[in-house]
């Protein structure tokens, strides 16, 4: 550092000469060096002004330039002396600072240690400072995060346990809130999209369980709708009742429409201070509607309502359709129409409460609809089945179901009156059954009747008898007892039956408010219809009957006379029973006179048949010899037979006991027609016999064989088998048989000339020897020439006719 | 007019009232049952043919009213019949007792070589049986006639019944025809048998 000071002077000692040259040259060269020395400018251009401007320049600047570098280290020399001792002194001051600085510094290091150590402990408690404070403030940002999803969480549990607890109308509601509210407040949140993905999940669970619900309703209301119907059918017949009771009492004539509670709807009726309120039992009362309303809720709230509807209303029709198929077995039993009929009342009472408690489930219009296609089967069902029926109570049963079905179902409002045209039907029905029926009871009266006149004993027994039956006869009155009525005992029976069919009948027409008009018209219409239908059949039947003889054919006339006369009474009966005056215009009449008498000319002609069955059973046995020679003088024993036979049947006929002078003119008439018939059969008979073709020849003897027995014949005509013939009516019956055998009064000409032929051929060939007797002879002439005669004579007549 | 039948029997039934005569007839001729009662009027009678040994037979059989009103009608037709079955019901001993008296009338009314055969009728209601059969077969031997138990209602011997009878006249009348015609007659003989087998047909003839 000395030195330096000392170079430092050595710039600062300039020659005079020099001086001056230098003055010039310093002039000169002053700037060039100011120019080299400054740093910043570029040497180029002095350098080159240093050679450039004259010779011996460069030298000079070089001498120069030594001069100034002389002077620059003198300078330095100076310097450095001048600073040299203040820079030992600075060293040896800096040396004793050294070891001063290093015990500072081991003081500093110790201290550092110290502090550090000290500090430590703040270190870490600072940091779980700030630990601490980070944890504090996440938690504050957790508990608000947290109160922002509470809510949402909270609902959602509130959504399960509505699930659990089947509310599921609440829990849609819920359901709704938290994605319309909760959720979307929170909706980063992974869980939160979890639940709402959830969500129509869990909407779709809510539809199928209720719609399972709702089937176990459909289900429980098909089992459950008897029961409803059931009890909505005893409400009917009970208002019915009790308004046909309160109507007896006041006699007002208030006809309330029936009653039918259904809650909601509100009828409670005041009749007369009394309430019915005790007597309701409401649907509801025996099935949960609930699951309906809630289905129909979801379905509302789903927005899939109309889903639920065709759903709800398909179902009903197809149980609808179960309801009405009845089983096949149900004509045999009430209980089977009952229980029809209790299904399809519980069904429509079911299906009211819905269109009622429910706003729109069903309609007006379908359930109308549903009605309608209701009453077209069950009418149809009851139209079948009822004609299975021949048990007239069941019918009767069954019409006094139809109108409490009917009665039932109007005071739901439904139309009925297709109901009770069926019930006329079914009437029809009814008195079919009942024809059937009496059909019965009249041919067992008469199959065990003894067609005999019904013996009296006493004054009770014939009181008895003319009790059950109009018989008013003063002649037979008069008679002491034991006497004997001319009817037999089918009679009263018969009478008595009618009656009861017409008791029988009138059953119908209760509780059906028709007019006594009406029913007077369906009383006699039907008693009609047993008259001239059933009656009649028996009757026709019973006179057909081979084991009817002659005598039970008598009976069975005097029978239905007695019938007949009692069919005035009859028509009382009914008038009694309608209080309608038979003078009415419209009245039906009863016309049973003519099954009777119909019956009696059946019975008649059955008569007359039957004799002549017995004659020509009598003509088979007949056996004559055609060529006997001679008569034996006696008449032909079939023919005697014969005879005696009519004679004992007439004697059995016309002694018949029958006091009462009508009846015994009446079969006294029967017996002379009979009696007539039988004798122009017998004669027809006879005559059939001798004008047969494949009888080609008669002998004498057989023509006197044949004139005894006609002799018979006419001797029975005459000998009045039957009283009350004039004169000679009844041998009239034989004088075209007596003729070709005797005189000619009447004689056919074709019969005699038939005869004769026959007679004549006999002649001939039996005969030939007596050809030459002339008594003979001429007889043969004679006959010939009488034939002859006939001849032209028919062939005249036949001409002329 | 063609002959159909070879011989004509001519049989009659008698008996109490309800005896069953009417049901015998019925079964017999219509092969039929009635159960209602109808008491018999007067007379009445069916017609059957029957074969026997080849000939056709006609059995015309009368049926007789057993009320005792009748009594007069009836009683004319005794001699005319070859066979009489006497019915009683063999649930009615009054009917069983009674057939002596009916046996009386015939001995009174009827031709003396008239078949006859005794009848018990409704045999098929055994439990209200009053006459056993023995004392049936007891009086049948006693008289020397024939006896069945028959029954209308279940056809128990009813064809046999009339069989037999119808059998017993015709042997009869075989044996009459042989007494009177010692055999050796030839055709001429066959003409008088027809006309004796006449004869006995119109014994009856004038009331």
């Amino acid at each position: 550092m000395e030195k330096e000071r000392v170079n430092a002077t050595l710039p600062d000692r300039p020659t005079q000469r020099e001086k001056d040259i230098k003055e010039e040259d310093d002039k000169a060269y002053g700037n060039v060096f100011t120019e080299l020395e400054s740093v910043d400018l570029p040497l180029g251009t002095t350098l080159r002004s240093v050679y450039d401007d004259q010779p011996n320049a460069h030298k000079r600047f070089m001498e120069k330039l030594d001069v100034r570098i002389r002077n620059h280290d003198r300078e330095i020399e100076k310097m450095c002396n001048f600073h040299h001792q203040g820079f030992v002194d600075a060293i040896t001051e800096l040396l004793k600072v050294r070891a001063d600085a290093e015990k500072l510094m081991g003081q500093v290091t110790d201290s550092n240690r110290r502090l550090q150590e000290a500090g430590k402990e703040v270190t870490a408690r600072t940091e779980e400072i700030v630990c601490c404070r980070v944890q504090q403030r996440n938690m504050a940002t957790t508990v608000e995060r947290l109160q922002l999803c509470l809510p949402v969480l909270e609902m959602y549990s509130k959504l399960k346990e509505q699930l659990d607890s089947k509310r599921y109308y609440a829990a849609l509601k819920t359901m709704e809130q938290l994605e319309k509210v909760y959720i979307p407040r929170v909706s980063q949140y992974r869980f939160c999209q979890i639940m709402a993905d959830n969500l129509p999940r869990l909407r779709d669970q809510i539809k199928e369980i209720s719609m399972s619900d709702l089937k176990d309703f459909l289900e429980s209301i098909r089992k459950h709708s008897d029961k409803v119907g059931e009890a909505a059918m005893k409400q009917a017949q009970q208002h019915r009742t009790f308004n046909s009771a309160v109507a007896k009492q006041a006699s007002t004539g208030h006809y309330t429409k029936p009653l039918y509670a259904l809650n909601g709807r509100g009828h409670t009726h005041t009749l007369n201070g009394l309430t019915l309120d005790d007597m309701v039992l409401t649907a509801q009362d025996l099935v949960d509607f609930s699951p309906v309303y809630r289905c129909l809720h979801i379905y509302t709230i789903l927005g899939d309502r109309e889903t639920f509807e065709n759903y709800y209303r398909k179902q009903r029709k197809k149980q609808a359709r179960l309801v009405l198929q009845p089983q096949a077995n149900m004509h045999e039993t009430v209980e089977g129409y009952r229980r029809y009929f209790n299904q399809i009342v519980g069904f429509f009472v079911v299906e009211d409460h819905i269109l009622h408690a429910t706003q729109g489930l069903v309609t007006r219009a379908f359930t109308e609809e549903l009605w309608n296609m209701a009453l077209s089967k069950i009418i149809a069902v009851l139209r079948t089945h009822s004609s299975y029926c021949d048990d007239p109570d069941l019918v009767l049963e069954l019409k006094n179901l139809i109108v409490v079905l009917a009665d039932t179902l109007q005071g739901y409002g439904f139309p009925v009156n297709r109901l009770f045209d069926l019930l006329f039907e079914i009437r029809d029905q009814y008195n079919e059954t009942l024809l059937k029926k009496w059909a019965l009871v009249l041919r067992e009266i008469f199959e065990l009747d003894n067609y005999s006149p019904i013996p009296v004993e006493t004054e009770e027994e014939y009181k008895l008898v003319v009790s059950r039956f109009p018989f008013h006869d003063a002649e037979i009155e008069k008679q002491d007892f034991p006497k004997k009525l001319p009817m037999s005992q089918s009679v009263p029976q018969i009478y008595t039956q009618v009656k009861e069919f017409i008791y029988a009948s009138l059953k119908f027409s209760e509780s059906l408010h028709r007019s006594s008009t009406e029913i007077d018209d369906m009383l006699r219409k039907s008693t009609n219809l047993l008259l001239t239908r059933t009656l009649s059949g028996c009757l026709q039947n019973l006179i057909k009957k081979p084991h009817i003889g002659l005598t039970e054919l008598v009976q069975i006339i005097i029978n239905t006379t007695h019938l007949e006369q009692a069919c005035r009474y009859l028509e009382e009966f009914i008038t009694n029973i309608t209080n309608v005056s038979p003078e009415t215009v419209h009245t039906t009449r009863l016309y049973g006179l003519s099954t009777f008498k119909d019956a009696r000319h059946a019975a008649e002609g059955e008569i007359y048949t039957k004799l002549n069955q017995k004659i020509d059973e009598f003509i088979q046995l007949a056996d004559y010899e055609w060529c006997m020679a001679e008569s034996d003088g006696r008449a032909s024993g079939y023919l005697m037979d014969l005879i005696n036979f009519l004679r004992s049947t007439f004697q059995v006929f016309t002694h018949l006991p029958s006091n009462n002078n009508d009846h015994a003119s009446m079969s006294g008439k029967v017996a002379q027609t009979a009696c007539m018939s039988a004798c122009k059969h017998l004669s027809t008979s006879l005559l059939e016999m001798l004008m047969d073709t494949e009888l080609k020849q008669i002998s004498m003897g057989a023509v006197q064989q044949f004139n005894l027995d006609v002799i018979q014949c006419e001797l029975f005509a005459s000998s009045e088998p039957v009283p009350g013939f004039q004169g000679d009516t009844l041998q009239l019956a034989f004088i075209d048989l007596r003729q070709p055998t005797s005189r000619y009064l009447r004689v056919n000409p074709a019969t005699a000339l038939a005869l004769l032929e026959k007679m004549k051929d006999t002649s001939k060939k039996n005969n030939i020897f007596s050809q030459f007797r002339k008594n003979d002879r001429d007889k043969q002439k004679l006959i010939e020439t009488v034939v002859k005669q006939l001849r032209s004579l028919v062939n005249g007549m036949s001409l002329h006719s | 007019m063609a002959k159909t039948y070879d011989y004509l029997f001519k049989l009659l039934l008698i008996g109490d009232s309800g005896v069953g005569k009417t049901c015998l007839l019925f079964r017999f001729s219509e092969d039929a049952f009635n159960t209602t009662f109808i008491s018999t009027i007067g007379i009445d009678f069916k017609i059957r043919t029957i074969e026997l040994d080849g000939k056709k037979i006609k059995l015309q059989i009368w049926d007789t009213a057993g009320q005792e009103r009748f009594r007069t009608i009836t009683t004319a037709y005794y001699r005319g019949a070859m066979g009489i079955m006497l019915v009683y019901d063999i649930t009615n001993e009054k009917s069983f007792d009674n057939i002596k008296n009916w046996i009386r009338n015939i001995e009174e009314h009827a031709s003396s070589d008239v078949e006859r055969m005794i009848l018990g009728n409704k045999c098929d209601m055994n439990d209200k049986r009053q006459v056993s059969r023995e004392r049936g077969e007891k009086l049948a031997i006693d008289y020397g006639i024939k006896f069945l138990e028959t029954s209308a209602k279940s056809s128990i011997n009813v064809e046999e019944s009339f069989f037999t009878l119808g059998r017993d006249i015709m042997t009869r009348l075989n044996r009459k025809m042989n007494d009177n015609n010692p055999p050796g007659g030839g055709g001429q003989v066959k003409i008088t048998e027809s006309r004796s087998k006449k004869n006995n047909f119109f014994r009856c003839t004038l009331l």
